[in-house]
């Protein structure tokens, strides 16, 4: 059977492609999540606009994070931490259509992003010999071969974006460091040292390197968004024991930003899962699978506007409304709209 | 010395005995609050001990005080093996867990870092006070076990010339470290409040889940990280020195004390917080429990852990060893809090 592929589809060539009339066009997938599935193994499962679930593709191991190629029918899932796989997607078929390996010495950290014109793939990789972090370059064109390594200015990097100006690169340095030896092991929480750091796209300088407060040396920076007026929003994980702010802002050339105070972070049970911003409302969304609630906060005040109780939620999409995603299962955007999957959705969630 | 056990013997008893009958769940967390206080005080009183021994030896360094001090450092492993499993509380705070027993050293910091001071005459010796600043590998009981084991001058004499400046402060940082855990964990009152991150007393399913989760977290690290991590697929491509107090030889030491209490403390007390129906779960916990424990006997009357890894017979049982501590592992960590309807966040189990 011809397969009518989305682009086809958006770029109007939807009934010329079509095999006979009365098949159904696949619709467009949606929304990506990792999951966990009832029978216990781990895939990544696609769904379209109307909640449906169109596939889920078995993995290797558990995922992490899903980064969506500029022209939207690529997709590259990472695998958790310390994974050495990279899932490539074909998000039109959809189906699986290339493994990545991480190179000699360095694992997957979860995260990673494509350049503006789609043509590199950037991952965040832990170089764990030397405990320090790394950003592998790909050539998408060329099989995602591997053709270059920068450094994070940080140890074990964690979420990676391109800022809007397409030039730019800001990297979460979540501050732990990891070895394979001793899998998912946290080797040095008494001397991390979180940090954002800015890195040139075009040649992968660093740029700025920004650490987490003195106040918090356990504060580990890991998920970022960016909202419309360019200022990065960061959640945190707490390492340590006590409350500590987990919502913060950063603009370029000052210092971080606790948004919420230590005191009213206590919701959030120490843990910000994910993060994203909110176009429409200006308001910036972070999740709690520890503290099981998401709040919402003001882009433009800093002030939050509201808690609301998710249990597990974890994924958060802004983009193109908000899609918040649980370990129970359940999608969920912020007008009411609820459908639940005989799944468990896991850290991430990305709207393509 | 002794002034904390009858402390604790009264708390227990109020709270078995004063107050209304508790039910099963709160009776089992009184309980596990009572062992694990008693335990911190074990620990405490052997850090002493140890003081005192590594005092004596450095008075007069001949090879009978410092086989003592060896052997004092035997019974401090046994105490901290009843109190490894709590990575929680009073333990987590101000990096004291670290400061205790900081492993995995990956890379072996802390022996160089030790090799070098003690190599060179002209540096100074730690105050106690010092040492709470510098890094957690050159304190703790694997700094101390390189001291008084590492290969380096043979006779009693010449080891105490080099090592004293180092391993006095280090037991007596033991001793204050140890003291102050077992101190605010008695002050805390209950589990519920000594196992709080955020100050306030934890929901008693929370604490429940908490105390669950860290026995399954602590019999990850004895299959995983302390034996697999190691002993590898056969004795040639074993690594036996990633495992913590391989230099000692005290590797199945400590590994067995540990589960050796947790057999203890999720023993009887713990079958009655299940419903009859699920009490099968208990029962097949303390069966793998049993199992592990027969094995580790068996280890460690053939040889200390260097010699059991090399050879061959004792290496598969190594490999064996892993099966019931992994089966037991899910039962904590899976069987029983979802028999106990305890809420089992799948994305937050461990961070990312």
């Amino acid at each position: 059977m011809t397969m009518l592929r989305r682009r086809d589809f958006m770029a109007g060539g939807a009934l010329a492609a079509l095999p006979f009339v009365g098949e159904a066009a696949p619709a467009p997938i949606a929304l990506v999540g990792c999951c966990r599935r009832a029978d216990g193994g781990y895939a990544v499962a696609l769904v379209d606009a109307s909640l449906t679930l169109v596939a889920t593709l078995a993995l290797p191991g558990r995922g992490h994070a899903i980064a969506v190629s500029p022209s939207r029918d690529r997709a590259v899932v990472l695998s958790r931490r310390p994974g050495r796989t990279a899932t490539v997607i074909d998000l039109d078929e959809p189906r699986i259509v290339q493994t990545i390996r991480s190179s000699a010495g360095r694992h997957f950290l979860g995260h990673g992003f494509f350049s503006d014109d789609g043509e590199r793939f950037f991952a965040t990789e832990n170089d764990y010999d030397n405990a320090i972090g790394a950003l592998g370059v790909y050539d998408v064109a060329a099989g995602f071969a591997r053709i270059d390594e920068w450094s994070t200015g940080g140890v074990g990097p964690h979420e990676a974006l391109l800022l809007s100006d397409n030039r730019t690169i800001v990297v979460a340095n979540g501050g732990i460091e990891t070895h394979p030896d001793y899998p998912r092991e946290k080797l040095n929480v008494a001397s991390m040292r979180s940090s954002i750091a800015y890195l040139s796209v075009a040649s992968g300088a660093l740029l700025d390197v920004v650490e987490r407060p003195p106040a918090y040396p356990s504060l580990s920076l890991r998920h970022m968004a960016e909202a419309s007026d360019g200022a990065v929003w960061v959640g945190a994980q707490h390492e340590g024991i006590g409350a500590a702010p987990l919502v913060f802002r950063h603009r370029r050339g000052r210092a971080l930003d606790a948004v919420l105070t230590a005191d009213s972070s206590g919701e959030l049970n120490a843990y910000v899962g994910d993060i994203g911003f909110d176009s429409k409302a200006n308001a910036v969304v972070a999740t709690s699978p520890r503290g099981h609630c998401v709040i919402r906060i003001d882009a433009a005040t800093g002030k939050k506007i509201a808690t609301e109780t998710l249990g597990d939620v974890c994924g958060v999409s802004g983009r193109n409304g908000v899609w918040m995603s649980t370990g129970e299962g359940l999608l969920a955007d912020n007008r009411g709209q609820r459908r639940r999957f005989d799944l468990a959705w896991d850290n991430h969630l990305v709207a393509v | 010395m002794t002034y904390r056990a009858p402390v604790f013997a009264v708390a227990i008893a109020c709270l078995l005995g004063c107050a209304p009958e508790p039910d099963a769940r709160t009776a089992f967390l009184a309980f596990v609050y009572g062992e694990v206080g008693a335990a911190y005080d074990g620990l405490a009183d052997a850090a002493e001990d140890q003081q005192t021994a590594i005092a004596v030896l450095c008075d007069a360094p001949t090879d009978a005080n410092l086989g003592a001090a060896r052997e004092r450092f035997v019974g401090l492993i046994h105490a901290w093996g009843r109190v490894e499993w709590l990575r929680l509380g009073p333990a987590a705070a101000e990096h004291r867990y670290d400061r205790l027993f900081y492993w995995p050293d990956r890379g072996g910091r802390g022996r160089r870092q030790l090799s070098e001071v003690v190599a060179d005459p002209a540096s100074a010796a730690f105050t106690v006070a010092e040492l709470k600043n510098k890094s957690v590998a050159l304190q703790g009981l694997p700094a101390l076990e390189y001291l008084l084991f590492a290969e380096g001058p043979t006779t009693a004499e010449a080891r105490g010339k080099n090592t004293c400046r180092f391993t006095q402060p280090i037991s007596e940082a033991l001793v204050s470290v140890s003291n102050d855990v077992a101190m605010d964990w008695r002050s805390a009152g209950d589990l519920r409040q000594a196992l709080s991150r955020s100050g306030k007393p934890m929901r008693r399913d929370q604490a429940l889940a908490a105390v669950l989760s860290a026995g399954s977290q602590a019999l990850r690290s004895h299959a995983d990280l302390k034996i697999k991590a190691a002993v590898g697929d056969s004795p040639a491509n074993a690594r036996p020195g990633l495992a913590p107090l391989a230099l000692s030889g005290l590797t199945l030491e400590l590994i067995d004390a540990s589960v050796q209490e947790l057999a203890r403390l999720f023993g009887m007390q713990f079958q009655r917080v299940l419903p009859e129906s699920s009490r099968y779960a208990s029962e097949a916990l303390q069966r793998e429990l049993r199992l592990a424990r027969a094995q580790l006997e068996t280890l460690r009357e053939a040889g200390d852990w260097g010699t059991v890894v090399g050879d061959s017979e004792q290496h598969a049982r190594l490999v064996y060893v892993q099966i019931p501590m992994t089966g037991a592992r899910q039962q904590l960590g899976q069987t029983l809090p979802a028999a106990l309807g305890l809420a089992q966040s799948f994305n937050a189990a461990d961070g990312d």
